[in-house]
């Protein structure tokens, strides 16, 4: 009965989270089916660790460090990222309807962060999920000033790449 | 309409748009129950089924010598108990540095260090008694021979050391240098990549 009642708090928790292992399955594997690989593993190794959770740290950041840990640790399904569609492979063709143009763009946003290396790739899904430096800096363990500065470097970085991509240059 | 492509003004896209698609809670339940296929879960699969194995064969040798002749070959039957002793301290010691080769509800940065200092010690553990265990059980082997030769029926010149040890210490020898390169090889292969990709993620997260 414990067990049932553990397991039923722990899906209505991932249910509700269930964006944050999305979006970093997106990021940290390209093909669809590591995509599934990888989400299974980030849901299995919450439940294992899920006694651990103290409640020290809100649900979701505690959520986001054993995913991104999972992600940047498991090397064997991320190396299936390197046949993964490229920003470069794509046709650009954008559509006139805002939505579509919108979803072009986010597609677009994807490859883009799937050519950063692992770290980059964190900091950037961080941030765009409108995380504070604060919170950054207690998920991945890096101080915030050199947050940052790599954040800023990383704008510059991706608007060059998605420029490149949509301009030609 | 040309697109904005400012990471500030995709940022509102992102999470407009990036939704997760819904997820069944029973497809959920089902990969609670599913082993992790992550690369520290297939190493302690491959340790457990490398501790089952050095037991079984270790043991049978051990079983089998006693069985042959116990008077003569005791000494051979006790060695291969020893053998998969030791062996099961290794396993033992492989299997405590990959309880511990993971912290998954750590900071991501000291999660990644702890996992490249304990598989940089892993992979040490594991690459110098692959080398070193044939070369030691030899040397054993010899020894014993040499010092049995009338009781194992083993010809009298096995007692010269010019015609005998000196080409067997060579024999040993080459071989320990083949295991050394063999080995360094395998390693390399195995875990190099990985252990490449943690250095690179590491020293990244350490610059400034």
């Amino acid at each position: 009965m414990q067990q049932e009642q553990k397991e039923k708090t722990f899906i209505e928790l991932i249910t509700r989270h269930k964006g944050i292992i999305h979006k970093v399955c997106n990021v940290y594997a390209g093909e669809l089916h590591a995509q599934q690989d990888l989400y299974q593993e980030i849901v299995v190794q919450l439940w294992k660790n899920f006694e651990k959770f103290e409640g020290r740290s809100s649900f979701s950041t505690w959520m986001y460090r054993v995913a991104l840990n999972t992600a940047i640790s498991n090397y064997r399904l991320q190396k299936r990222v390197l046949s993964a569609t490229t920003i470069t492979d794509q046709v650009i063709n954008l559509p006139d309807r805002p939505s579509e143009q919108q979803e072009e763009q986010l597609q677009q946003l994807y490859s883009a962060i799937r050519q950063l290396s692992d770290l980059e790739r964190a900091i950037v899904l961080l941030y765009l999920e409108d995380h504070s430096y604060k919170e950054m800096e207690e998920i991945l363990g890096i101080k915030e000033g050199a947050l940052r500065v790599k954040m800023n470097r990383l704008k510059e970085k991706i608007r060059q790449r998605l420029n490149d991509t949509v301009y030609g240059t | 309409m040309i697109p904005c492509m400012e990471l500030d003004h995709l940022k509102s896209i992102w999470q407009k748009k990036a939704d997760a698609p819904d997820i069944s809670q029973q497809k959920l339940l089902d990969m609670l129950n599913q082993p992790s296929s992550g690369p520290v879960a297939s190493m302690k699969r491959n340790v457990r089924f490398e501790f089952i194995s050095s037991l079984f064969v270790y043991g049978l040798s051990a079983l089998l010598f006693f069985l042959w002749d116990r008077r003569m070959y005791w000494e051979v039957a006790l060695t291969f108990v020893v053998l998969g002793l030791l062996f099961s301290v290794y396993y033992g010691f492989k299997m405590r540095l990959l309880n511990h080769m993971q912290c998954l509800t750590c900071a991501v940065k000291s999660h990644l260090q702890k996992q490249l200092h304990t598989l940089e010690q892993y992979v040490r553990i594991y690459f110098w008694t692959a080398t070193l265990v044939v070369p030691a059980m030899l040397i054993y082997f010899g020894w014993l021979g040499f010092h049995k030769k009338e009781l194992y029926g083993l010809p009298s010149k096995f007692g010269s050391f010019s015609a005998i040890a000196l080409p067997y210490i060579a024999v040993t020898l080459l071989i320990t240098v083949l295991l050394y390169f063999g080995n360094k090889t395998y390693v390399k292969r195995m875990y190099g990549k990985h252990i490449a990709h943690l250095k690179s993620v590491v020293q990244e997260m350490n610059e400034e």
